[in-house]
């Protein structure tokens, strides 16, 4: 079953650009939420990952702070 | 073996890594990713031929242009030492891996130097950050601080002013050491509090950060300040540990004006060297001698 995936960043985010990247080249779908002026996603953002810092992945169950090569390919 | 492998990839990296890639050189560049702080920049208004271009799309630019050449390059890697051997320089990876080179161009940049006060580590990703761009919008309509009133700390506190409540900016000195330009912006902003010698003493919080004590050393008095967000941008430690060359007091490669380190078949370019101030035009200029330089190594006999 495909898992559902979703990135949380802000618009200047190298790290960001970096999971996007992955995921892109993987031919993966993901969907983006960019929580610049949207607070009630940023508070979603932090409540998943107990972490105020982007880029947040969210992969089915798992939740991954920060650009980690294995950890996202490990949650695939 | 190969002629020359260029490791980083940051402007220094990609300025050296065109230079030689048209003169044909046998060249392989290692790096983590491509771009280096410039993409943690948000607008970059300092270099030749844009006006105003935010740090992300330069730095896209710059690796297209880079990419425009067919080229031997390693991603995701890290470096873990650099040395020579016999009048080869061997260069070995984190991942166990090493590689050969007649010369090599160290472009490796900095990290970011640690304020190294109570709370810095606890509370980092719960609040303190060392990317403010990145993680700045996380902090809409709350108080900030900026710890640094440098080139970075001043443009980051002018970001974060449009994001945050009020952003208090402290600096250690008496001035700011930014540009003119963005220290003149900063002054008319309304919601930018500068506060100048100050040092920062400790970081507080309960499961996040909550605020900072500051020692105000124009009166010895200590204070404090309620903030939900900390950027620390106090400087830069350059990543000169792989290198088996000469260093200066603060850990710089020393070159000499070709970009040559103590060992006269590796270079060092950009932040990670004792030369310039670290700006993407210095960096460019670098790249572009060392590679040049590089080649009369690799076709001298």
């Amino acid at each position: 079953m495909k898992k559902k995936i979703k990135i949380y960043t802000t618009p200047i985010c190298p790290e960001c650009e970096r999971v996007k990247k992955l995921l892109r080249d993987k031919k993966i779908d993901f969907e983006e939420i960019d929580i610049f002026g949207n607070k009630e996603k940023a508070e979603e953002m932090i409540n998943k990952s107990g972490q105020k810092r982007v880029p947040v992945t969210e992969i089915g169950e798992e939740v991954i702070v920060g650009f980690n090569k294995k950890s996202i390919e490990e949650a695939l | 073996m190969k002629e020359l492998i260029i490791i980083g990839g940051g402007p220094s990296a990609m300025s050296a890594g065109i230079y030689a890639a048209r003169r044909k050189l046998d060249l392989k560049i290692i790096s983590k990713d491509f771009g280096g702080y410039v993409k943690e920049t948000e607008k970059i208004e300092n270099y030749l031929g844009f006006n105003s271009i935010s740090g992300l799309e330069l730095a896209k630019k710059f690796e297209d242009h880079l990419r425009s050449y067919d080229l031997d390059i390693l991603e995701d890697a890290e470096v873990k030492k650099v040395y020579e051997k016999d009048s080869i320089v061997m260069i070995e990876l984190e991942n166990g891996k090493s590689f050969k080179s007649k010369t090599a161009i160290i472009a490796a940049g900095s990290k970011r130097r640690k304020l190294d006060v109570p709370g810095e580590k606890e509370f980092l990703n719960k609040g303190v950050t060392y990317c403010a761009i990145c993680d700045g919008p996380i902090f809409q309509d709350q108080e900030v601080a900026v710890i640094g009133g440098g080139y970075s700390g001043t443009q980051s506190a002018l970001y974060l002013s449009k994001i945050a409540k009020k952003v208090y900016l402290l600096e250690l000195e008496e001035n700011l050491r930014g540009e003119k330009i963005v220290i003149d912006k900063l002054k008319e902003n309304k919601n930018i509090e500068i506060i100048t010698k100050s040092k920062v003493t400790e970081i507080i919080g309960k499961n996040s950060v909550e605020g900072l004590r500051y020692l105000d050393l124009k009166n010895n008095k200590e204070k404090q300040l309620k903030v939900s967000g900390i950027s620390i941008e106090i400087g830069m430690i350059p990543n000169s540990y792989i290198a088996d060359v000469k260093k200066n007091k603060e850990g710089y490669i020393q070159v000499d004006e070709n970009m040559k380190t103590s060992n006269n078949r590796i270079f060092a370019v950009g932040d990670i060297n004792d030369k310039g101030p670290e700006q993407i035009a210095v960096a460019v200029g670098q790249g572009c001698i060392a590679a040049l330089e590089a080649e009369k190594t690799i076709l001298s006999k």
